[in-house]
C-alpha cells in the first residue's frame, strides 16, 4: 500500500518545494527586512519572561534533561538539548503577551520559528543568514496552512499548525532537501497538540507551555527524519482537515505563493495583552490624549468591538494570564497606570483597587457589523461617559502594529527591545545585542555568538 | 515467578464519589496519592508483574531496530543521565530515557493493551504499558524508589489512564497511543515523586493538555512516526508532572475541555470512578501472543488452530478466506511495504501463521518482509467483513478462516474471540517464554533469567535500579 512520498503534484511538494529555495538574495528585499524585524522583536519578547520564576524553573528542568546540551537557553547560562531548548523559548515567548502575530490566520507563527530556529542553527553552527532564511520559510508554511485551516470549535493555535514553522526551520537548518523536509512535516503532523482556548480565557499557564511544546515538538520532527523515521503521505491534510481540525482549504496553501509574503502580513505588538484588545486599547488611548481627565471622573465606559474580542470580558481576572485576556482590565489599568506592558499584568497590578473598581464599569458587547469585517478589519469603537455628563468617543478599524495599519518603524521595534532584554540581560549586554540582531545576516557562525544571548 | 504475600487490608476505604465538591479528577488524584500496596488484591499484583515483564521484553525487543537504535545513540549516552535506556549500554534524563523506551516499546506492536472503551461502533483499544512502564520506570531510577512503591504506581498509573479512556470515545481517526495514557505516565510519575494531593490533581489535569492527535493513518500506511506516538506521549506524561512541579496551572475543567469536545467528542465523568479501588484496570487488559495488530487477532489465533488440525504444506495453497468483523476487515494489504504495515495486514499475519507456524516478533521485522514463502501466501488471502461479525463487537471478535488446497479440500476454523484476554489469559509460562523470546537475543540468557526471578519478586526489591542495570547487554 507504500507509495513514493514524492507525489509530484500536490500542494505539499510545492509548499516544500518553494520554500527550501528561499535564500535571501533571491528574495525580495522587504521581505529579508521583515525577517529581520521578526528576529529582533521575537528575541525581545522571549527574554522579557526569562526572569519569571516559573520560567527559571522550567529552564533548570530542560537544562537537567538534556543529554547534548548544545543550544543556550536565552537569556539565562545554561544549555540544553535544541528540542528542550526550544521548549523554554516557546513557553517564555507568549508568556507577555507581546509576541507578534498573523491576523489572517489567527495565529503566532514567529515564535515557534524563533524558539526552534536559535536552538537548531547554534546545535548546527550555522550562519545568520540561514537562521533568517529558515525563520522567513517556516512563517510562509505555517501561516499558509493556517488560512486553510478551521480547527476545532474549543482549539487553540497554540501548539497548533504555528508549529509547523519550528518544524519547517529546524528542517532547514539541518540542510533538509524537499522530500526530507515533506516528511518532517508529516511526522510533525501526529505529533501536534489538541490544545484547549479556554486555557487562556481562564488563565491556566499550561497555554504558554503549549508553545513550548509545540515549538519542541517540530524539532523532534526534524530529529526524527534524521533517524531515519517516516511520517504519513500527507499529514496536513489528515489532522488539520479531520482530526485537530474539520475542514482544510488546500487551494489557499498556495494561494499567491511567491507573490505575497505571509511574514509581511503579520503584527507586532507593544501591548502586553491578547491582540484582539488592541483596537479598543488604542481608541481609548487616542481618547484619553485627546481629552483630560481622571480615572475617577469616568462613570462608565463601554466598548463595541468584534465577537471574538467581546468574549474577552470578565472584569475580575484572576491571575495574570487571565488579565492579559481580559479586555476591562486592560483597558483599565491603562488608565490608571498610564501604560499598556508589562506591569499592567503583574499581581500588584491585579490587586489594584483602583483598577478593579474601574473595570467593572466597563461593558463590552459585540457588534454584528463590526465582526462582519474582520479579518479585513477588526474593529472597535469605546465611548467613556464623566461623571459630569460628557461623552468622548473614538474607535479603531485594526489595532496599531499592523503592516496595513499604523505599523511600528524599526525605531519603536528596537525601543520594544531594550525596554525587554534590558532587565535579563544589563543594559549594555542588550544595546550589543540589538545592534547584533539588526546585523544578524552578516554573522557567520550563530554557535560563536552565542554568548550575546545570555546572561 | 515467585507470588507477592498478600496482606489482607483491615479497612476498605468508601469510594470517592464526585460531588459537588470534588469532580472526576479529584476522585482519581486522591486515589492516586492515597492507594498503598497492602490496600491491592494479590491477583491485581499478579498481573501488574506479567504486564511490567511483558512490556520489558516488548522493550527490548524493539529497542534493536535501526530507527529506534538512532533515536537511542540521540538522546542517550553512557552516563548521561540518572535513567537507563534499555537495551543499550545508555542513560539519559526522565524525558529523554521515556521518550525513547516508548518508542521502542510499541515497535513490535506486541505490547499489552487495555480492553477498549464501550459502546457502538467498536474502537481501537488503548496501550497504557507502553507509556506507563517507561514514565514509571523512569521516575523510580531518579529516585532509586523500592520495588514495592514502583509496582504501587504502575497499578494506580493503569488505572488513572484507562478509566479516562473507559469515560470517554476518541475520535476514530485518531490512534489512541499518546493520548489518554499519558495521564497513566505523569500520575505512576508524579506518585513516585511523592506528589500530594494538589499536585497530583494538576498533574493530571496538565497531561490532559498534553494530548497530541495521532493519526490513525500512519498505521495503515506503515509510517514509523505511529511508533514515536507512545514515547511522546509517555514524555509529555512526566513532563505533566514537572511543570506541575513548576507550579503551571490546568483549566479548571481540562478534562471536560479536551476529552468531552475537542479529541473526543463524548464524555461521561461518573464512569471514570465507577468502582475505583475495587476494580483495577490492569486486571481487564490482554497480552498479546502475536506481534500484530490486535484485530487481526481472531483471524491468525483461527488460522493457528486450522493448521494444526489440518497441516497443509504452504505451497499447496491455492486460496484463503478470512471473514471477519469491521476494523479487522480493513486491514486487507496483502503486500505491506514496511514492518509496520506487516503488523496492519491481516494477510500477512495470517500467512506468517501458515507458513511458519508462529507469528512472533521475527515474522514482522523488516527482514521477514522477503521471506518468500510468506508473501506469496499473503497474495492468496483475501479479507472481508461479515456484518455479523461486526455485530457481534465488542463483547466477541470473530473471525473465520477457510483455506482452500490446490487438490480441493477445503478446511475451516473459526475464533470468537482471541486469546490474551481477561477472560482467556495466557499462561504465565507463555508469557515469560515470549518475555525470554524477546530478552535473550539482546540481554542473553542468564540476565533475561535474572530479569524474570526479579520481577517475580519486585515487591520485596530495595532499589529499582536493581532490576534495570538488567536492561542493558551483558558486558556493557
Amino acid at each position: 500500500m507504500m507509495q513514493p512520498n514524492e507525489q509530484s503534484d500536490d500542494f505539499l511538494n510545492a509548499l516544500t518545494g518553494f520554500v527550501t529555495s528561499i535564500t535571501l538574495d533571491r528574495i525580495p528585499s522587504s521581505v529579508v527586512k521583515t525577517g529581520r524585524r521578526v528576529l529582533v522583536d521575537t528575541t525581545g519578547v522571549i527574554l522579557a519572561a526569562m526572569d519569571e520564576p516559573q520560567i527559571q524553573t522550567l529552564a533548570g528542568q530542560m537544562a537537567d534533561a538534556s543529554t547534548a546540551p548544545c543550544s543556550s537557553i536565552l537569556g539565562s547560562h545554561q544549555q540544553a538539548d535544541a528540542m528542550w531548548a526550544a521548549l523554554v523559548h516557546g513557553t517564555a515567548g507568549v508568556w507577555h503577551e507581546l509576541d507578534g502575530g498573523h491576523r489572517f490566520s489567527g495565529g503566532h507563527p514567529a515564535i515557534y520559528a524563533m524558539a526552534a530556529g536559535l536552538a537548531v542553527a547554534e546545535r548546527q553552527a550555522v550562519s545568520g543568514r540561514q537562521l533568517l532564511e529558515a525563520i522567513i520559510a517556516g512563517y510562509e508554511v505555517a501561516a499558509r496552512v493556517g488560512l486553510a485551516t478551521t480547527l476545532r470549535p474549543g482549539m487553540d493555535t497554540h501548539g497548533s499548525w504555528p508549529a509547523l514553522a519550528a518544524a519547517t526551520a529546524a528542517g532547514l537548518l539541518m540542510g533538509y532537501d524537499r522530500s526530507r523536509l515533506r516528511e518532517t512535516l508529516n511526522v510533525f503532523t501526529s505529533l501536534n497538540l489538541a490544545s484547549s482556548n479556554r486555557t487562556a480565557y481562564e488563565g491556566a499557564t499550561v497555554r504558554n507551555a503549549y508553545a513550548g511544546f509545540g515549538a519542541a515538538m517540530g524539532v523532534l520532527a526534524a530529529d526524527l527524519v534524521n533517524d531515519g523515521f517516516t511520517g504519513e503521505r500527507d499529514g496536513i491534510s489528515t489532522i488539520f482537515g479531520n482530526i485537530a481540525g474539520v475542514f482544510l482549504d488546500a487551494e489557499k496553501i498556495l494561494e499567491d505563493l511567491g507573490e505575497r509574503w505571509e511574514i509581511e502580513r503579520g503584527y507586532f505588538r507593544i501591548h502586553a495583552c491578547a491582540r484582539c484588545i488592541h483596537p479598543a486599547l488604542d481608541a481609548l488611548i487616542s481618547i484619553s490624549k485627546a481629552h483630560d481627565f481622571l480615572p475617577e471622573e469616568i462613570e462608565r465606559l463601554d466598548v463595541r468591538t468584534y465577537s471574538l474580542a467581546a468574549t474577552l470580558n470578565d472584569a475580575a481576572p484572576q491571575n495574570p494570564l487571565a488579565a492579559r485576556f481580559s479586555l476591562p482590565h486592560a483597558l483599565a489599568s491603562y488608565l490608571v497606570l498610564r501604560a499598556t506592558g508589562v506591569a499592567n499584568y503583574s499581581q500588584k497590578a491585579l490587586q489594584d483597587d483602583k483598577i478593579r473598581a474601574l473595570a467593572r464599569r466597563i461593558a463590552v458587547n459585540a457588534d454584528r457589523g463590526m465582526t462582519r469585517r474582520t479579518p479585513a478589519q477588526r474593529p472597535a469603537s469605546v465611548r467613556v461617559v464623566l461623571r459630569d455628563g460628557k461623552t468622548l468617543e473614538a474607535s479603531a478599524a485594526l489595532a496599531s502594529g499592523e503592516y496595513d495599519h499604523s505599523p511600528f518603524g524599526d525605531e519603536e521595534l528596537s525601543k520594544k527591545f531594550l525596554s525587554l532584554a534590558s532587565d535579563p540581560l544589563g543594559k549594555q549586554k542588550a544595546t550589543d545585542l540589538l545592534d547584533k540582531l539588526w546585523h544578524f545576516d552578516t554573522v557567520a557562525d550563530i554557535a560563536e555568538e552565542s554568548h550575546l544571548f545570555t546572561k | 515467578m515467585a507470588g507477592y504475600e498478600l496482606i489482607v487490608k483491615s479497612e476498605h476505604k468508601g469510594p470517592c464519589l464526585p460531588n459537588q465538591e470534588k469532580d472526576a479528577v479529584d476522585c482519581l488524584a486522591e486515589y492516586a496519592v492515597s492507594t498503598r500496596l497492602e490496600d491491592l488484591p494479590c491477583e491485581v499484583l499478579e498481573h501488574a508483574r506479567l504486564v511490567f515483564l511483558d512490556t520489558l521484553g516488548v522493550i527490548m525487543g524493539g529497542s534493536i531496530e535501526p530507527q529506534a537504535s538512532d533515536m537511542a545513540h540521540r538522546l542517550g549516552r553512557q552516563g548521561g543521565g540518572p535513567c537507563t535506556i534499555i537495551g543499550h549500554d545508555l542513560q539519559s534524563s526522565k524525558l529523554n530515557a521515556t521518550l525513547v523506551n516508548g518508542t521502542a516499546a510499541t515497535w513490535l506492536d506486541f505490547d499489552s493493551g487495555h480492553r477498549p472503551p464501550p459502546g457502538k461502533p467498536l474502537l481501537p483499544a488503548a496501550h497504557p504499558p507502553v507509556h506507563l512502564v517507561p514514565a514509571a520506570l523512569a521516575a523510580a531510577e531518579a529516585r532509586g524508589a523500592s520495588g514495592a512503591e514502583f509496582l504501587t504506581a504502575l497499578v494506580v498509573g493503569y488505572d488513572i489512564g484507562a478509566r479516562i479512556g473507559l469515560a470517554s470515545r476518541l475520535r476514530a481517526e485518531i490512534h489512541p497511543h499518546g493520548t489518554y495514557h499519558n495521564i497513566s505516565a505523569a500520575s505512576a510519575a508524579a506518585r513516585l515523586e511523592g506528589a500530594d494531593v494538589i499536585r497530583m490533581k494538576n498533574t493530571i489535569a496538565l497531561a490532559v493538555h498534553l494530548q497530541i492527535t495521532p493519526s490513525f493513518e500512519n498505521a495503515f500506511q506503515g509510517r514509523t512516526v505511529r511508533n514515536v506516538y507512545a514515547g511522546v506521549g509517555s514524555m509529555a506524561g512526566m513532563l505533566a508532572a514537572q511543570l506541575a512541579k513548576a507550579n503551571f496551572s490546568p483549566e479548571h475543567d481540562a478534562l471536560g475541555s479536551i476529552y468531552g469536545g475537542i479529541i473526543s467528542p463524548w464524555l461521561d465523568p461518573e464512569r471514570a470512578v465507577e468502582r475505583l479501588g475495587r476494580q483495577y484496570e490492569i486486571t481487564q487488559g490482554f497480552i498479546k501472543p502475536f506481534a500484530a495488530c490486535r484485530f487481526a487477532h481472531p483471524a491468525v489465533e483461527a488460522a493457528e488452530k486450522l493448521i494444526k488440525k489440518h497441516p497443509v504444506d504452504p505451497d499447496d495453497i491455492d486460496a484463503v478466506e478470512v471473514m471477519t468483523f469491521d476494523w479487522a476487515a480493513s486491514l486487507d494489504d496483502q503486500k505491506p511495504q514496511t514492518d509496520l504495515g506487516a503488523k496492519f495486514s491481516v494477510p500477512w499475519a495470517v500467512a506468517a501463521m501458515l507458513v511458519r507456524g508462529s507469528a512472533g516478533a521475527d515474522e514482522f521485522r523488516s527482514v521477514a518482509l522477503r521471506d518468500e514463502r510468506i508473501r506469496a501466501v499473503a497474495v492468496r488471502i483475501r479479507v472481508k467483513e461479515d456484518p455479523r461479525h461486526s455485530a457481534a463487537t465488542p463483547q466477541k471478535r470473530p473471525a473465520r478462516v477457510t483455506l482452500k488446497t490446490r487438490h480441493g479440500e477445503v478446511y475451516t476454523a473459526e475464533v470468537e474471540r482471541s486469546g490474551g484476554g481477561p477472560d482467556a489469559p495466557l499462561s504465565k509460562e507463555m508469557v515469560l517464554n515470549k518475555f525470554r523470546s524477546l530478552a535473550e537475543p539482546v540481554i542473553g540468557h542468564e540476565q533475561s533469567e535474572a530479569v524474570i526471578d526479579k520481577v517475580g519478586i519486585i515487591g520485596d526489591i530495595a532499589d529499582i535500579r536493581d532490576v534495570t542495570r538488567l536492561l542493558i547487554p551483558p558486558g556493557s
